[in-house]
C-alpha cells in the first residue's frame, strides 16, 4: 500500500514517528479490523494481536462500546471519551479522535484514530511524568518477568509480564510479603540469598519456584540487583525471572536416573567408579562408598585408597590387572576380596572397561564392582559339604575338564588339586581300568547321561582300591549341560565281600549237600538255582525237571493256596518264609515238612537269592497231632462234665475255664480269664469270696465255700466252690483247679424246708383249727394253744387220760374205744364227739388221728386235728332242710317229667274208658245182650272219666302252686345254692365246675324256685350231655355278668356231647339223652319268658354246647 | 281151664286200666290174667298155654322196658306195649327187644284184638316147635352112646361097612345099631332121620371135623 502512505515515507519511519507520538495510536480498515497501531497501543493495551473485524474494540469498556460503535458511523463526530482497558483490567478514561483517509472512488479506505488519557494524559504530559512512572514504563517494557522486592521480601512493583504471571493487579502485589509467592521449599534458600545480597551486595542470585496464577510453581533464575532508591534512601532489588522451569525438569529426569543407577546399585550391591587417568582422579558411585565402606571423612578420590582396600593376597593380581587394561586397552573381569574396616572378608566381582577418547588413547577406567560374597560364602559351602560328604567329589566343566575335587578325593589319592585337576587325576587310576573309564566318560559326555562304571584308583600309599565313578550331569534352563559332577564310592569292601561270599556259597552248597535234611537255592525271581541230593531223591525229580518248578504235585492241594500266598509274600517282602506243608514224596506220599527260607541279599539290600531248608516234621507232627487229639478229648471231656471247672495260676489269675464254665455266664474266654472271673460273683459275695480266695492263694489250703454265681441271664445261683492246688516236686504250688457245683436246687429245697418247718410251726399256732399229737400209747404229747384255750385246760389236764373228762357223758365210751382200737391196730382214727368248752358249752368235734411210722411198721408218733363241726352239723342240717324242699318243688316243678306224667295220668283214665267203652259195647251187642256186663262196664266208664277229671283238677292245682312270685335276687346267690344242692351229684359225676361271678351283679327281680328250677335244669342238662364222657375231664362252667346296662346272663356250658339241632333243643319231648322226657328245656324257656328274658343255646368250639339266658335288672323285673 | 286156651296177661298199675282191659277181652273170650306190676307178674304161676303180654310201658319199679329184658331168652310170651305218652326212641328200643304191636293210650278194641291175636299166634307157632324138639330130643335121649356115635355116620351116608371102618368095629354091629337109631328115634326112613337129626342140630359125620 505505498500510494497510501500518509508521508510517502516507510512503513518503518511512520511507526518510528508514531511510537514516539505520546498517544496510542492506530489504524482502523474499513472492515473494522485493526490495521496498525503504536506502541502505545500495545504497550497500554497489551492487545498485540488482534484478531477479526472490530477485534481491537475489545479494549474499550463494554459499556461504551455502543456509543463508540454510534461515533463511528457518524458522519459529523469528531471525538468521543470511553474507557479503555489497560493490560492490568484497569480502565482509564481516554478521547478518542478519529480522522479518515478516502481512496479515489470517496469511500473511506482508512480511518487514523488517536486516544488520549481525558484525565491524566499521561502521554500528553509525558514530559511531566514522574520517574516512577518512567522506571514502570521501562519494566513493562522488559520482555520477561520483573519486579522490585524490597529488603523485607514484599513485591513493590512488578511488571506486566510479572503481573500476567501472577494473574494479579498492581495493588495486589503490592500487599505481597515475605516471599509468599515463593515455593515454600525455596523460601528458606530465597530469604538466606537475599540477607547475603543485604550484607554482601552482592548479586542476588537464586533458582527456585514461584506460583503462577494458574497455580503451578515453575523454576526460575532469580537475578537481582540491587538499587538504591535515591529519593527515599531505601534499598531495594530489581529482579529479573527467567523461566529455567524445562531445563530444571531435564535435570530432574536425569537426577531420577542417576538416582535410579545408585538404586539399583544399591539394591544389587553393585557400584561403579571411575579413574581419570589424566588427573588420577577417581569418583565413585554411593555403591561403591558402601561396597569399600568408605567413610564419610575417608579421601577415596585415587586409585590407591582402592587398593589398600583390596585383600593383600589380591592386590598384586589387580594392579597388574588394571595396568594390563591401560596398555592393552581391554577390559577384564576379576574376582577378589576386600579387607573392611572390622577386618571383615568381602568378595567382589569386578568389570572394567577403559574409556578411550577420540585419538584412541584410554582417559578413564570405569569399572564396577559387585558384592559376591554371599554367593561365595555359599559356594564355600559347598565345597565344604561336598569335602564332608562321605565319599569322594568332584566336578568338571561340561568338556571333561575337572575344576573341583573335593578334600577326601585329595586325601585319598595323596595329590594336592594342583596336580589333579583338569586331566591330570587320571594319573591316580589303575592302568588297567584307564582305557575302559575314559572311554565310558567320553560316551556319557557325548551323550550326557548319567552313568557309574568300577574303576581302582590308587591311594596315597600306592594300594589300589575298587571305586564306582558315579557322574551326573548338570543343565541350565535351555538343558544346555553347564557342569558335571560326580562321585566316587570305595566299593572295595563291597567286592571283597562278593568274592567271599562266593565261597561261602561254595561252602554252603557243600553243607547243603551234606545236611540231611532237603535244600535248595531259588533266583530272586524264585527259580530253583540248586537242589541237594536228598531233595532231588525226595521228589523222585532230575534237577532239569526242577527247573519247571511248580507247586502242583508237590504240595498237597490243601495247602496250595497258603503256600502259594507265602511264597508270593516273601517274594514280594523279602521277609524270610516259613512254612509247614505236606510235600509230595517220589511214592505219592505225603509228609509234613517245615520250610524255611531266607534271602541272600547283595550290598544294596536286593535279595539275590534264596535258601530254602525242608526239615521232615512228619514224625513230630503226628506225635502233636496225637496229644492234640489227647488234649482234645480231655478237653472235651472237661467241657462236658456237669460242672463247672477252671483252673488258675499260683497268682490266682485264672488261664482256663471249661465250657459249661463259659456257657453258663455267659462270658468269653477273654472276658474271664485273669481276674474276669470275679465279677461273676453276687455283689454281696464278692468281697468275702475274694479275701477268702486271697487266704487261700497265701496258705494253699483247698477252697471250699459257697458262693453265688451269675447265670449268662442275670440270675444268680448257688454254687459250692471247691479248688484244690496242684504242687511239683518241691511243693510248691504250680496251678489251681477248681470246680463249681450249682447247689442251688438243693440250697433253695434246704432253705424252703427251713421255711416251710418255720412256717409251719407258725401255721399249727396260726390255723383257726386244734392239732395235737400223741405217744404210740395215747398220751397227749402236744397240743396247740387253740385246744387248751378252747377248753381252759392246760397239757398236763389233757394227759395220762385226763383228756375224757372234756367229752360229753354221752360220748366217752363210744369215743374212748376208738380210740384205743386206733392204738392197737395203727389205723387211722376217725370219729365225732362233743367237747365241754371251758365255758361249759359242748361243741361237736371231729376227731381225726393219723399215726407216723417208723419203716418196720411201728407208730412213732399219732398227729391228729380236731375239727369243730358245730356250725358246719347246723348248716348241713338246714341245707338238707332245703335241700328236701328244693327236691319237692323239684318234683313239681320239673316240667318234663310232669308233663310226661300229665300225660300218663291223662291217658289212663281214657284208656281205661275207651276200652270200658268198647266192652260196653260188646256186652250190649251179644246175644242175647249181657246187660249185666254192660251195666259194669258203663259203672266203670263213668269212674274212670271222673278220675279223669281228677287228673286235670290236679294238674292246674299243681300249676297255680307254681305261681310267679317275684323277689329282689341275686342270680349269683341263686347259682350258689343250686351248685351246692347238687354239689353231690357233681362229685359222683366227677364234673369239675368252674365258676365266674363278679360281685356286682344287679338284682333282678324274680322267683326264687323258678329261678332255682331254671338254673338247675340248665346244669343238670349239661351234667347230663356230659355223662358219655371218657376221654376227657368232664367241666362245666358257670358264669353271670352284666350283659347290657338293663340286662344280665347266666351261662352254662359244658363238654358233653353237644346239640344236635339248634332250633329245636327247646322243643318239647325232643331229646338227646337214654333218659329224659325232653321236657326240661322247655320249662326252662317259659320260665325265661315269664321273668321278659331270653334263653338260647350254641355249641361250644370243641365239645358240648353252651345255654345262655338273660334277664332283665331294671324297668322290665319290676313287673 | 281148657288146655291150649290162650291167655293174655295184662300189667298195669292203673286198676282202671286193668279193670277195663280185663273186661274187654274176656268179653271176646279170652282168658285174662291181670297184674298191677312187674313184679307181680315174674311171681305169679303162669299156664301151660299161648299167650301173650300186654304190658305198660311205665310201670313203677320194673319198668316194661325193663321187664322186656329180663324176660327175653326165656320161654317168654310175644309183647303189646302200651304206652300213655309214648315217645319214639322207647318205642324204637321196644321194637326192636321184639315187641310184638305197641299200643298208645287209648286204644280201640279192633286194633287191640289185632295185636292179641297175632300175639297169641305167634306163641302158639312157638310153643308148637318147641314141644316137637323136646320130643325128638326124648328120643334122642334114648340113644346108647355107641349108636349117638354111629348117628352122624348113618346120616352123612356112609354104608354100614364104611362106619364099621370108620370106628373100627365089625360091619354087622353097625347094622344093628343102625336098626335100633332108625326105631328109638321113630323114622321110617334115612331122609326122615337126616331132617331129625338136623333139627336136633346134629351134623353129618364128614361135616363134623
Amino acid at each position: 500500500m505505498p500510494q497510501h502512505t500518509p508521508f510517502g515515507t516507510s512503513a518503518d519511519d511512520i511507526r518510528a514517528i508514531l511510537d514516539v507520538h505520546p498517544c496510542l495510536a492506530w489504524s482502523v480498515l474499513p472492515d473494522g479490523s485493526l490495521e496498525f497501531f503504536n506502541c502505545h497501543w500495545s504497550e497500554y493495551t497489551a492487545m498485540d494481536d488482534v484478531a477479526g473485524q472490530w477485534g481491537w474494540t475489545q479494549a474499550i469498556h463494554e459499556d461504551d462500546r455502543p456509543r463508540l460503535m454510534m461515533f463511528w458511523n457518524s458522519p459529523v463526530e469528531s471525538n468521543i471519551e470511553v474507557r479503555l482497558r489497560r493490560y492490568d483490567g484497569n480502565h482509564a478514561i481516554f478521547r478518542i479522535r478519529r480522522s479518515s483517509v478516502t481512496g479515489a472512488t470517496g469511500s473511506v479506505v482508512r480511518w487514523y484514530v488517536t486516544a488520549t488519557a481525558a484525565d491524566a494524559r499521561p502521554f500528553a504530559e509525558s514530559g511531566s511524568a514522574s520517574a516512577e512512572e518512567d522506571f514502570r514504563s521501562f519494566l513493562d517494557s522488559v520482555p520477561g518477568l520483573m519486579y522490585v522486592v524490597s529488603a523485607a521480601g514484599g513485591i513493590e512493583l512488578a511488571n506486566r509480564r510479572a503481573l500476567e504471571y501472577f494473574r494479579s493487579t498492581a495493588e495486589e502485589v503490592k500487599h505481597w510479603r515475605d516471599c509468599q509467592w515463593i515455593h515454600p521449599a525455596d523460601r528458606r534458600h530465597v530469604r538466606e540469598s537475599l540477607r547475603r545480597s543485604v550484607e554482601t551486595g552482592d548479586q542476588w542470585d537464586s533458582e527456585h519456584r514461584i506460583l503462577g496464577g494458574d497455580g503451578v510453581y515453575r523454576w526460575f533464575h532469580h537475578c537481582g540487583i540491587r538499587r538504591l532508591d535515591s529519593k527515599v534512601q531505601k534499598l531495594h532489588w530489581l529482579v529479573l525471572l527467567t523461566p529455567i522451569d524445562d531445563r530444571w525438569k531435564l535435570e530432574d529426569r536425569l537426577l531420577d536416573s542417576e538416582r535410579l543407577l545408585v538404586e539399583t546399585q544399591r539394591l544389587s550391591r553393585s557400584g561403579t567408579w571411575k579413574q581419570d587417568l589424566i588427573s588420577g582422579k577417581v569418583s565413585v558411585t554411593s555403591g561403591i562408598e558402601q561396597l569399600f565402606a568408605i567413610a564419610p571423612d575417608e579421601d577415596a578420590s585415587d586409585a590407591e585408597f582402592f587398593l589398600s582396600r583390596i585383600h593383600p593376597e589380591d592386590r598384586s593380581r589387580q594392579e597388574a590387572a588394571y595396568q594390563r587394561a591401560v596398555r592393552e586397552k581391554s577390559g577384564f573381569d576379576c574376582d577378589y576380596r576386600i579387607v573392611v574396616q572390622g577386618g571383615s572378608t568381602r568378595y567382589v566381582r569386578a568389570a572394567c572397561y577403559p574409556r578411550l577418547n577420540d585419538d584412541g588413547e584410554v582417559t578413564e577406567l570405569v569399572t564396577t564392582a559387585v558384592d559376591v560374597t554371599e554367593q561365595e560364602s555359599a559356594r564355600a559351602e559347598l565345597r565344604a559339604t561336598s569335602n564332608t560328604i562321605p565319599a569322594l567329589a568332584w566336578s568338571t566343566r561340561p568338556d571333561g575338564f575337572v575344576d573341583f575335587l573335593n578334600e577326601r578325593w585329595l586325601d585319598y589319592t595323596g595329590l594336592c588339586s594342583e596336580q589333579a585337576l583338569g586331566y591330570d587325576w587320571t594319573a591316580a587310576l589303575h592302568p588297567e581300568d584307564f582305557q575302559g573309564l575314559v572311554g565310558y566318560w567320553q560316551s556319557l559326555m557325548s551323550s550326557g547321561e548319567a552313568g557309574e562304571y568300577p574303576a581302582r584308583l590308587r591311594r596315597s600309599d600306592g594300594a589300589y582300591r575298587w571305586f564306582l565313578f558315579h557322574a551326573a550331569p548338570l543343565r541350565d534352563e535351555s538343558g544346555r549341560i553347564i557342569k558335571w559332577y560326580g562321585t566316587n564310592t570305595d566299593v572295595e569292601d563291597l567286592k571283597r565281600a562278593e568274592e567271599a561270599l562266593r565261597a561261602s556259597e561254595q561252602k554252603f552248597r557243600l553243607i547243603v549237600e551234606t545236611t540231611p535234611a532237603l535244600g535248595c537255592t531259588l533266583s530272586a525271581r524264585w527259580e530253583v538255582e540248586h537242589a541237594n541230593r536228598r531233595f532231588l531223591d525226595y521228589f523222585g525229580r532230575t534237577f532239569e525237571q526242577l527247573k519247571e518248578w511248580v507247586f502242583i504235585g508237590v504240595v498237597h492241594p490243601d495247602d496250595f493256596e497258603h503256600v502259594v500266598a507265602r511264597c508270593r509274600h516273601s517274594a514280594e517282602t523279602g521277609e524270610p518264609y516259613d512254612v509247614e506243608h505236606r510235600c509230595r514224596r517220589h511214592d505219592g506220599e505225603y509228609r509234613w515238612f517245615h520250610i524255611r527260607g531266607l534271602p541272600l541279599r547283595d550290598g544294596h539290600g536286593h535279595i539275590q537269592r534264596w535258601y530254602i531248608l525242608l526239615i521232615d516234621i512228619e514224625d513230630r507232627r503226628r506225635a502233636e497231632e496225637a496229644l492234640r487229639a489227647s488234649e482234645r478229648a480231655l478237653r472235651s471231656i472237661i467241657d462236658t462234665i456237669p460242672t463247672l471247672a477252671w483252673s488258675a495260676r499260683p497268682d490266682g489269675s485264672a488261664d482256663f475255664f471249661n465250657k459249661r464254665w463259659l456257657e453258663y455266664t455267659g462270658f468269653s474266654a477273654e472276658e474271664a480269664q485273669g481276674s474276669g472271673w470275679s465279677t461273676a460273683f453276687h455283689p454281696e459275695d464278692a468281697q468275702r469270696m475274694l479275701e477268702y480266695w486271697r487266704a487261700s492263694l497265701a496258705s494253699g489250703s483247698p477252697v471250699d465255700t459257697e458262693v453265688r454265681v451269675r447265670r449268662f441271664d442275670g440270675t444268680y445261683r448257688w454254687f459250692i466252690l471247691r479248688a484244690n492246688p496242684l504242687r511239683d516236686d518241691s511243693g510248691e504250688i504250680t496251678r489251681w483247679y477248681g470246680t463249681n457245683i450249682d447247689i442251688e436246687d438243693r440250697k433253695q429245697a434246704h432253705e424252703a424246708l427251713q421255711a416251710s418247718e418255720r412256717e409251719l410251726s407258725l401255721i399249727i399256732e396260726a390255723i383257726p383249727g386244734f392239732v395235737w399229737c400223741a405217744s404210740p400209747a395215747g398220751d397227749f404229747t402236744y397240743l396247740n394253744h387253740r385246744i387248751l384255750a378252747y377248753t381252759g385246760a392246760s397239757l398236763e389236764d389233757w394227759a395220762h387220760g385226763g383228756w375224757t373228762s372234756f367229752l360229753h357223758p354221752a360220748d366217752v365210751e363210744a369215743t374212748v374205744e376208738g380210740w384205743s382200737q386206733a392204738i392197737a391196730t395203727g389205723q387211722p382214727h376217725e370219729i365225732q364227739c362233743r367237747l365241754r368248752r371251758s365255758d361249759g358249752v359242748y361243741r361237736c368235734f371231729h376227731m381225726l388221728g393219723q399215726a407216723t411210722c417208723s419203716n418196720d411198721g411201728s407208730v412213732i408218733r399219732w398227729y391228729g386235728l380236731l375239727l369243730d363241726i358245730e356250725d358246719r352239723k347246723k348248716i348241713e342240717e338246714t341245707l338238707r332242710d332245703t335241700q328236701e324242699r328244693l327236691t319237692r318243688s323239684t318234683q313239681l316243678a320239673t316240667f318234663g317229667e310232669l308233663a310226661a306224667s300229665i300225660a300218663h295220668e291223662v291217658n289212663q283214665p281214657l284208656a281205661a274208658v275207651v276200652a270200658s267203652g268198647h266192652a260196653c259195647l260188646r256186652f250190649l251187642g251179644a246175644r242175647p245182650p249181657d246187660v249185666a256186663g254192660a251195666c259194669e262196664a258203663a259203672e266203670s266208664i263213668v269212674r274212670d272219666g271222673k278220675d279223669a277229671a281228677e287228673v286235670v283238677r290236679r294238674t292246674r292245682a299243681l300249676f297255680k302252686r307254681g305261681a310267679v312270685e317275684k323277689s329282689w335276687l341275686n342270680v349269683n346267690d341263686v347259682i350258689g345254692e343250686v351248685l351246692r344242692l347238687l354239689a353231690g351229684e357233681i362229685a359222683r359225676r366227677e364234673i369239675s365246675v368252674q365258676t365266674d361271678l363278679p360281685g356286682d351283679v344287679p338284682l333282678v327281680a324274680a322267683d326264687r324256685v323258678q329261678l332255682q328250677q331254671l338254673i338247675l335244669n340248665l346244669v343238670r342238662n349239661g351234667m347230663e350231655a356230659m355223662a358219655s364222657i371218657d376221654d376227657r375231664p368232664r367241666k362245666l362252667c358257670v358264669r353271670s355278668g352284666r350283659e347290657t346296662p338293663t340286662s344280665l346272663f347266666v351261662e352254662v356250658s359244658d363238654n358233653g356231647v353237644g346239640l344236635v339241632n339248634r332250633e329245636d333243643v327247646f322243643e318239647a319231648f325232643v331229646t338227646t339223652k337214654a333218659h329224659g322226657m325232653g321236657m326240661g328245656l322247655t320249662i326252662c324257656r317259659s320260665i325265661v319268658e315269664a321273668h321278659n328274658g331270653r334263653l338260647w343255646a350254641a355249641p361250644k368250639s370243641g365239645h358240648g354246647a353252651t345255654f345262655c339266658f338273660t334277664l332283665p335288672v331294671s324297668m322290665g323285673a319290676e313287673q | 281151664m281148657i288146655p291150649d286156651s290162650p291167655v293174655v296177661f295184662v300189667v298195669d298199675d292203673d286198676l282202671g286200666v286193668r279193670e277195663a282191659l280185663s273186661r274187654l277181652i274176656s268179653s271176646a273170650g279170652l282168658a285174662v290174667l291181670a297184674f298191677p306190676s312187674a313184679t307181680d307178674f315174674l311171681a305169679a304161676e303162669k299156664p301151660d298155654a299161648p299167650c301173650c303180654l300186654l304190658l305198660d310201658l311205665r310201670l313203677p319199679g320194673i319198668g316194661g322196658l325193663e321187664l322186656q329184658q329180663q324176660l327175653a331168652g326165656a320161654n317168654a310170651p310175644p309183647i303189646i306195649f302200651m304206652t300213655g305218652n309214648g315217645d319214639i326212641p322207647s318205642t324204637v328200643r321196644a321194637m326192636k327187644a321184639g315187641a310184638v304191636e305197641f299200643l298208645s293210650k287209648p286204644f280201640g278194641d279192633e286194633e287191640l284184638f289185632r295185636a292179641i291175636e297175632s300175639a297169641i299166634d305167634l306163641d302158639r307157632a312157638v310153643r308148637q316147635r318147641r314141644s316137637e324138639l323136646i320130643e325128638l330130643r326124648t328120643r334122642y335121649d334114648l340113644l346108647t352112646p355107641r349108636e349117638r356115635e354111629v348117628l352122624p355116620f348113618v346120616i352123612a351116608g356112609f354104608a354100614n361097612k364104611q362106619v364099621a371102618g370108620e370106628l373100627g368095629t365089625a360091619e354087622n354091629t353097625i347094622a344093628v345099631h343102625r336098626a335100633q337109631i332108625l326105631r328109638k328115634m321113630q323114622s321110617r326112613s334115612l331122609a326122615e332121620l337126616v331132617r331129625i337129626a338136623d333139627r336136633l342140630g346134629i351134623w353129618p359125620a364128614h361135616l363134623q371135623k
